[in-house]
């Protein structure tokens, strides 16, 4: 990472909206060149901070400086126009009535640009863009991608300081979504975009990310590259986000080695990330894990089977499961399998082939897939 | 896209002319009026007599006084259609009309009270006016030239503050029938010949309340037979089934429909219905019809005070009169001054009686509740 | 300095409204508490007077009757209006436009000339008794229920536009939905579709009823003929009946301002709990669907609605402006055009006060427009906080008699201080101008907030980040996508004040008389012919010039979907 002066940077940002608190005090810096791809369910603040950046609302406390200069505060609100960014909205907000040249070049004339000029940073960015031939269209006569492309071109027309992405995929088929993000994401870099990107899309920001920020209830969860999010989830609720649906309860065992659940009779030791947490034998904690990270390691005989409590009971192979599998689904590649453990909770697990319902079987989960959270009385 | 900025800013063009245009229009009155009224002290008076000498007059006062600022401006109810010419071509001043109903105009003045622009009133509203002068509005103690012409049952309505001078007055009631319903005999003959059961559900009148014109006209009652008999004579009219319509030109429909028989109808109203070919006779009663008299007062604080008064004075000259009686539309009527002729085919004994304007106009707020509250009653 | 443009703007927006609205209104209701205020004299004013209107006969009868007539209005009004604009937007049947154009006739139409037909129609003498022999209209019509149909038939307009906007769009996931479910559609409609127009339904109920209770034209129009006073003509009667009595109007003005925030504050807590933005991408505009069997039925009950509502009221004008004598009936000798003539002989008063409303309400029109296009900016986008108020004013002209605004017009511009700066404006035609603005506000505003309801705001912040300025954003963005409606606010607003009666002939300045007010002259004076002649030609003209306009102005093809 650089170390130059950041392009962005973000303090203590507040917002609400009468009663409902938005942001809590949010502070990151962001680089130049740099693509921030903010994650979250909707109502976690991502698209009121995407607002504050662009100047469409004024922050009740904290900063906003852009390139060193202050853009947003309580005090001092730089309009929209003047700072410098530029955006593809949800919708695409592409203006009905003009066409997509007049659309792409609406901000260069106010740029005060040649005629000529015009005309060729349009061209370029159709060609760039695979929009040739559509110039003269209107945007209801465009399919969804185009008009993606639309709003993206008419974005980078001004060559802003610095670009946000609202939800930029949401209104496209999956097929579509992973050509386009792939497709932005070497558009960007090739151009050496600073991008703010907002999505609740978690391939979508690792698709586009090189750092994430994962927002929940107005705050920060977690703020790290794609990779360190992915192996390292800051809590147990990123976790969950990022893939790891799996979740078990169970009692924290410490151990040589570091940290353990006991779940049933099996001690399942788990990653504790920043174990700055009081974790005491005996307090009640929680591991989480991705379906794919279940490795099953033998089937029973039928025979075996018949006593699936017992066995349960008697299974204390470290890191290992016993389950019983309850139906499987195809998803073309593998089979998504619902399994139960002894005391009825429920995961999923992923396996090359079908498996019998009420098969009874073992399944292995490495301690790094294993996401350890202590459950905090909410 | 071009084109159609280029419209809205022609819009935007167009609305900036369009104001600038009538603001404009005001103004460019307003020179071409103050022109002439530089125009005006050279114009010879073609007027002979008295109004020479009026002209005269007002020219020393020209000289030695104050000068008029503006052009006059006449609030009136009647006579829009001729006085304005007629005034300039005699005395060369040019004058500004607002006519407006009797209602109107006093809402104007009331309103306006804070910044008048006004110079004269010339109104049939002889009790509205007194309270006008009353309230200090209008201007005391001047005293027409022309104020000799009245004839003495005119000069007594002259106040002793000289608020105004009468020009004339007509009923504002009197008594009419529909000859096709009732015989001469059958007909009543005196204002309490309406109280009769014969006349029950029949009659109707106008609601003093609301028309200007009725308020003269009961107050005449309730000035001769004092609040409490007032109020008694009408309430027997209205247990006999009296009908009272908002304005005088509503009885007359309601007499042409048939729905009244008998009604006290404003005089101009109920002259042209015969005119006009309806089966309507008219009778004025002995003891008198109650007048409507119009007056015409000065703004206290006019800035044309040369104007205005010659525009008095103007008013108070047979002449002026007998043109208002021969070309007016509201040509019935008594005029104030001498050496007028009446319309030949008015009554020559028609007995007119008023109200005395102080009490009526002290009365005045007190008598129109009464009738507006009794009415919904 | 939030968004500062957006404050700009609100700001802004409120002072042109408390100028042209609040002060005038303002300046009547304090002749309660002051009644000297403007003529230099501090004397408190009597505050009995306030509780009168439970002591005085008159006064109480009124505020009885002005409820009455103004809350069955509302109801039958908005059914009505709501009923029609449902069938109009769901079937297709011959005639329909029609009705669409008759609805702007009436919203256009000044109550004083409806009301006037409606009184030619049905009185004792009327057409309806001469021409037909139905001698139990007279009967039939002046009594209560008599005159809340009257009203009715002028009024729902007002709750057929709103209803009609908002079923311009439809989402049939949302019925289709519910008809999966195994409901009927019938019930659909009950439980679904009526709930989401429930705004819509509201809204216009509030238009009409603010409208209702101030008119003025139709208890004055009747009042020659059934006693029907209601708080809008004792206003008028203390106004216009020496002793004046502003303080009266000022108390009276009072409790209409009261029941009309009333009616907005039930308004606002019936939508204020739901949410009903229920537009999404899968909004499809509303296509009426063939009518079928039923076509034939719905164009006879639409043709007989349109004679009564139109034909009757304008009808009755139309007779009125031909006849020689109004008693003598229909015959042949008894049709002239010796009226008309009468129009263009003389001094050509008619021509002259025409030629002059014209100008005025062009200018009003063209002003107007840009007021209200502030305001519906400020309602729909902006988070101006005292939005709220912008809206109240935006609206209270509406129902605030024209007679309570003219004198509050000359106590506001007919102050001596004001002449040095050149804006003593009482007495001048700009005052017209101003005054006719006012009185436009609430009819433009309508409609642009309909029409900028429809234009999401990423729009506009798409062209924000352009770097675009924010007139540009107005010119470039907003005003292409919102063209019709400011075209169809415009002339509407033009209609409506050519024939503004109650402000002209308090307002208007000397030598400058304006058609209403000719018009108004010559039905006082029972000339009627010459009245319906006048009201014939005037209006003729105004929809002539309407016409044309539209033509020129409104851009056929092109559809623009947002």
């Amino acid at each position: 990472m650089s170390t130059s002066k950041p392009l962005l940077e973000i303090r203590e940002l507040t917002k609400s909206f009468g009663s409902f608190q938005a942001l809590l005090g949010i502070s990151f810096d962001m680089h130049e060149g740099e693509i921030i791809s903010v994650l979250g369910p909707s109502g976690c603040g991502k698209s009121t901070l995407l607002q504050l950046v662009a100047g469409l609302t004024q922050p009740d406390g904290g900063e906003i400086t852009l390139s060193g200069e202050t853009i947003a505060s309580r005090k001092r609100m730089m309009p929209p126009e003047k700072r410098g960014v530029n955006m593809v909205f949800q919708d695409y907000a592409l203006w009905p009535h003009m066409n997509v040249f007049d659309n792409i070049s609406y901000g260069l004339k106010h740029q005060k640009m040649g005629r000529d000029a015009i005309q060729g940073r349009v061209l370029e960015l159709i060609n760039m863009l695979h929009l040739d031939g559509l110039q003269k269209r209107l945007p209801p006569q465009l399919s969804g991608g185009q008009q993606q492309r639309v709003a993206i071109a008419r974005a980078l027309a001004t060559r802003p300081r610095l670009m946000l992405l609202d939800e930029p995929l949401s209104n496209l088929d999956m097929r579509l979504r992973i050509e386009m993000r792939t497709e932005m994401a070497y558009l960007f870099r090739q151009l050496g975009m600073s991008v703010f990107h907002v999505t609740h899309d978690p391939d979508e920001a690792f698709a586009m990310a090189d750092r994430l920020l994962i927002l929940r209830g107005g705050k920060i969860d977690q703020i790290g590259t794609p990779q360190e999010c992915y192996s390292k989830p800051a809590s147990r609720w990123v976790a969950s986000l990022l893939g790891a649906i799996n979740h078990v309860r169970g009692e924290v065992v410490r151990t040589a080695s570091g940290v353990a659940l006991r779940i049933g009779s099996t001690i399942l030791e788990g990653n504790v990330g920043e174990s700055g947490m009081a974790w005491t034998d005996g307090s009640q904690a929680e591991v989480l894990f991705r379906p794919e990270d279940l490795n099953i390691t033998r089937q029973l005989s039928l025979s075996e089977a018949e006593d699936f409590e017992g066995l349960s009971q008697l299974n204390n192979v470290h890191n290992e499961l016993v389950m019983k599998v309850m139906y499987c689904t195809f998803e073309g590649k593998r089979w998504r399998c619902k399994v139960e453990l002894a005391d009825g909770t429920s995961m999923y697990l992923l396996h090359d082939q079908p498996l019998e319902p009420h098969t009874v079987l073992c399944a292995s989960l490495s301690k790094q897939f294993a996401y350890l959270y202590l459950i905090e009385e909410d | 896209m071009k084109k159609g900025s280029a419209r809205y800013n022609a819009l935007i063009l167009m609305s900036v002319v369009m104001m600038i245009i009538v603001s404009a229009c005001g103004g460019t009155n307003n020179a071409v009026n103050n022109n002439s009224i530089a125009a005006a002290g050279e114009q010879p008076a073609n007027t002979a007599a008295k109004p020479v000498e009026v002209k005269e007059e007002v020219k020393e006062e020209v000289k030695v006084e104050v000068k008029d600022e503006g052009t006059l401006t006449v609030y009136l109810n009647d006579f829009d259609e001729m006085i304005g010419p007629m005034f300039e071509e005699a005395t060369g001043y040019k004058v500004e009309l607002v006519p407006g109903n009797g209602a109107e105009v006093m809402s104007r003045i009331q309103a306006e009270k804070g910044n008048p622009h006004w110079d004269v009133v010339w109104i049939d509203a002889m009790p509205s006016i007194y309270g006008l002068g009353k309230d200090g509005q209008l201007l005391e103690g001047w005293s027409p030239n022309n104020i000799s012409n009245l004839t003495d049952a005119y000069k007594q309505y002259v106040p002793e503050q000289q608020y105004y001078y009468p020009t004339g007055a007509h009923a504002a009631g009197i008594i009419v029938y529909n000859k096709n319903e009732l015989t001469a005999e059958q007909a009543p003959k005196t204002w309490s010949d309406f109280s009769k059961s014969e006349y029950k559900d029949v009659i109707g009148m106008a609601d003093p309340a609301v028309a200007a014109p009725a308020f003269p006209y009961v107050a005449w009652f309730f000035n001769q037979q004092e609040m409490d008999g007032g109020k008694a004579y009408y309430d027997s009219l209205f247990s006999n089934g009296l009908h009272v319509y908002p304005k005088n030109p509503n009885v007359v429909t309601a007499l042409t429909s048939g729905e009244l028989k008998v009604a006290a109808l404003q005089e101009s109203n109920a002259y042209k219905m015969v005119n006009k070919g309806d089966p309507i006779e008219i009778i004025w009663p002995e003891e008198g019809a109650p007048a409507s008299v119009r007056v015409a007062a000065i703004q206290k604080q006019t800035k044309n005070p040369n104007a205005a008064k010659a525009f008095v004075e103007f008013l108070l000259d047979p002449r002026t009169q007998q043109l208002l009686i021969d070309n007016g539309e509201e040509s019935y009527f008594e005029p104030s001054v001498k050496d007028v002729t009446p319309k030949a085919d008015r009554n020559p004994n028609a007995k007119l009686v008023a109200a005395d304007a102080a009490w009526a106009s002290e009365h005045e707020a007190e008598i129109k509740q009464w009738f507006a509250d009794k009415a919904v009653q | 300095m939030l968004r500062n443009y957006e404050n700009r703007i609100g700001w802004s927006t409120s002072l042109i409204l408390a100028i042209l609205v609040m002060f005038p209104l303002a300046a009547v209701i304090i002749q309660v508490i002051l009644p000297g205020v403007f003529f230099g004299e501090w004397r408190l004013g009597n505050l009995n007077l306030l509780l009168e209107i439970f002591r005085r006969p008159l006064w109480q009868k009124s505020l009885e009757n002005s409820i009455v007539l103004a809350v069955s209005t509302t109801i039958l009004g908005t059914l009505l209006g709501g009923i029609l604009a449902m069938i109009r937007s769901n079937w297709r049947f011959p005639t329909a436009k029609l009705l669409d154009a008759s609805v702007w006739m009436l919203l256009i139409t000044p109550s004083f000339i409806l009301s006037q037909g409606w009184v030619m129609f049905a009185a004792k003498n009327g057409f309806a008794v001469q021409l037909f022999g139905w001698d139990w209209v007279p009967t039939a019509v002046f009594q209560p229920a008599g005159l809340i149909m009257v009203m009715t038939l002028s009024k729902f307009p007002l709750a057929y536009l709103s209803v009609h906007a908002a079923m311009e769009w439809k989402v049939d996931q949302l019925s289709d939905a519910a008809r999966l479910c195994g409901v009927s559609a019938l019930r659909v409609w009950r439980t679904i579709q009526a709930p989401l127009l429930l705004p819509a339904f509201l809204a216009g109920a509030a238009l009409v009823f603010m409208d209702t209770i101030g008119d003025f034209g139709l208890p004055a129009s009747i009042a020659a003929i059934y006693r029907f006073p209601t708080l809008p003509y004792s206003i008028y009667t203390a106004i216009y009946t020496s002793p004046i009595r502003f303080d009266m109007a000022g108390v009276l003005s009072f409790y209409l301002v009261l029941l009309i925030s009333f009616a907005m504050l039930l308004q606002f807590y019936a939508t204020r709990s739901s949410r009903y933005d229920f537009l999404s991408a899968r909004a499809v505009p509303t296509v009426p669907k063939s009518a079928g069997k039923y076509g034939v039925l719905l164009t006879v009950l639409n043709i007989i609605f349109l004679l009564v509502v139109i034909g009757i009221p304008l009808g009755g004008n139309l007779l009125m402006s031909i006849f020689r004598t109004q008693s003598a009936g229909l015959s042949l000798d008894n049709l002239t055009l010796s009226h008309y003539a009468a129009l263009f002989e003389g001094r050509q008063e008619l021509l002259i006060g025409l030629r002059r409303s014209l100008l005025i309400s062009g200018s009003a029109a063209i002003l107007g427009l840009l007021v209200g296009v502030m305001v519906s900016y400020v309602l729909t986008y902006s988070t101006f906080r005292f939005k709220r108020w912008v809206e109240v004013f935006s609206l209270v002209s509406l129902a605030v008699p024209g007679v309570v605004l003219g004198i509050g017009y000359i106590f506001v511009w007919n102050q001596r201080w004001l002449e040095p700066l050149g804006l003593l404006l009482y007495g001048k035609p700009a005052i017209l101008v101003l005054a006719a603005i006012a009185g436009a506000i609430p009819v433009i505003t309508r409609i642009m907030v309909g029409a900028m309801a429809k234009v999401p705001r990423s729009l506009l912040d798409a062209a924000q980040l352009q770097g675009d300025s924010f007139i540009n954003r107005f010119r470039l963005i907003l005003v292409p996508l919102v063209r019709g409606a400011l075209l169809s606010a415009a002339l509407a607003a033009f209609g409506s004040s050519v024939f503004d009666l109650a402000v002209n002939s308090i307002l208007f300045p000397p030598n400058y008389m304006t058609l209403p007010v000719t018009i108004n002259k010559a039905f006082e004076d029972l000339n009627f012919g010459y009245a319906s002649a006048a009201t014939v030609v005037g209006g003729g003209i105004v929809i002539i010039i309407i016409l044309l306009l539209e033509l020129l102005l409104r851009r056929k093809g092109r559809a623009v979907s947002i």
